[in-house]
This record gives C-alpha cells, structure tokens and sequence, in this order.
C-alpha cells in the first residue's frame, strides 16, 4: 500500500527548538513595540525628530525584522501551532509593562477584560490552523 | 505629535492592515526566492513585503505618539481578520469555525478596550 506523504509541517510537534524560537520570536516583537512606544512619548517630549530619535528607530525596526526572522525560524522547526498561541500572550505582558514603564497609561476592567478576549480570540485563530 | 485618539486608532489600524498586506507578500514570494548564499535570488514580492513591513512599522510608530499602549496594542489584533480574509479570498484557503470564531473574539475585544476608553 502506498501512502502519499503530506509535505506540510502542520502536523509536526514544534521541538524544545521550535518553542524557544516562539518565545523568542514573542520577546523581541514585544520589547520593541514597547521600544517603539518609548520613542514615541520620546519625541513628543523633544517636540520633533531629532538625530537620536532616529537612532532609537533604527534600532527598533531591525529588531523587527529580527523577529520576523525568528519566526521564520521558529515556522521551519514546526512551531506552527506554538507560536500563535505564544505571540497572543504578549498582549498581556506588553500592555502591563507599558501601564508601568510609561506615565498616563493606566488600566481598567475594560482594558484588562478586552486584552483578554483578544488573546483567546488568537488562541481560537490558532486553533483553527495556520494561514502562514 | 498625533494629538487625536482617533486619528492615534486610525493609523494603528491602517498598520496592522499593510502588515498584513505584507506577510501576504511574503508568502507569495517564499517559493520563487531562494537564500542560499550559493543561490541568492529574491523575489520582487519579497521585496514589496520588506518595503510594507517597513512602512508599517512606520505608521505604527506615528499612530504611537497619539495614545497610551494599553489602548492602542489590542487593535494590533485586527491583523488576524485580515490575514484569515486575505487566506480565505487570495490564497484560497479554507476557513473554519476556530477562526470565525476567534476572529469574533478579537472584535469583541477590542470594542470592549474601546467602550472603556
């Protein structure tokens, strides 16, 4: 009998590897978000785009890009069904650094009940399979 | 230096929205590059995807300055409407009721962090 062999990696278990490239991937998306955030209220406060603003910005988009390679990485290694999963949870961890990181961004029952649902709507997405 | 919430809101959506457009550039493009240092050819689609993500981060980092991140990251999540649209229209892939399903909890989510703000 022959069984043809589906090529897609959808049914692979990610590995310990493929799970800490998610967690990776999640890390450095979500910290230069936050950088992002941090260079925005940055030049707000300097009143304009300055060299160093410029700066901070490159950083952040490499960073970016970065991560997109991670999670090709992360894609390759089968930690297709992790990685949603994974990325939805820094909802939580970025919004609540954010809350404390930068003044004037406070939380509430709206917030925190809404980040929620977010994240299980992108686990259910997950959940669903892949489109990428 | 973005002084309206809405218009903070507005460009975050219109982020998320050429991300999207972007990954789906990347998808496109995957198959016909190779990276290979031997055999190094790029796609022009990926090429338009880096240029989108670019832009993207772009318009993100703009509608930043517009609003606190607890306000402005959940709509971030509208990227999985479009990525499932974009699956479902552009590459014609199945959509099941996992997805339609949490892709109403997004909404729901996000309207919840509105009604609050």
């Amino acid at each position: 009998m022959t069984t043809a062999v589906p090529s897609t990696t959808n049914a692979t278990p990610a590995g310990v590897v493929g799970v800490w490239l998610a967690v990776g991937t999640s890390i450095v998306t979500g910290t230069a978000h936050l950088g992002l955030k941090w260079t925005a209220n940055a030049m707000d406060a300097a009143g304009g785009f300055t060299a160093g603003i410029a700066a901070w910005l490159a950083v952040f988009y490499v960073m970016q890009a970065g991560a997109l390679l991670l999670y090709t990485l992360a894609l390759r290694r089968g930690a297709l069904s992790t990685i949603y999963p994974v990325l939805s949870l820094r909802y939580f961890w970025v919004i609540g650094l954010g809350v404390l990181l930068f003044p004037g961004d406070t939380l509430n029952v709206y917030k925190i009940a809404g980040a929620a649902l977010v994240v299980l709507g992108v686990m259910a997405v997950a959940r669903g399979g892949m489109n990428e | 230096m973005i002084e309206s919430r809405l218009a903070a809101i507005g460009l975050v959506l219109t982020a998320t929205a050429v991300a999207s457009v972007a990954s789906f550039f990347l998808k496109r493009g995957a198959a016909e590059s190779s990276f290979s240092p031997r055999d190094l050819h790029v796609s022009g689609w990926v090429l338009a995807g880096a240029g989108c993500y670019v832009l993207s981060t772009s318009l993100f980092f703009v509608g930043l300055t517009g609003g606190p991140l607890s306000l402005l990251y959940p709509f971030t999540a509208t990227q999985y409407i479009w990525v499932t649209l974009i699956a479902r229209y552009l590459l014609g892939e199945r959509v099941n009721a996992w997805k339609v399903g949490g892709v109403a909890l997004i909404v729901a989510g996000i309207a919840v962090v509105g009604l609050g703000s």
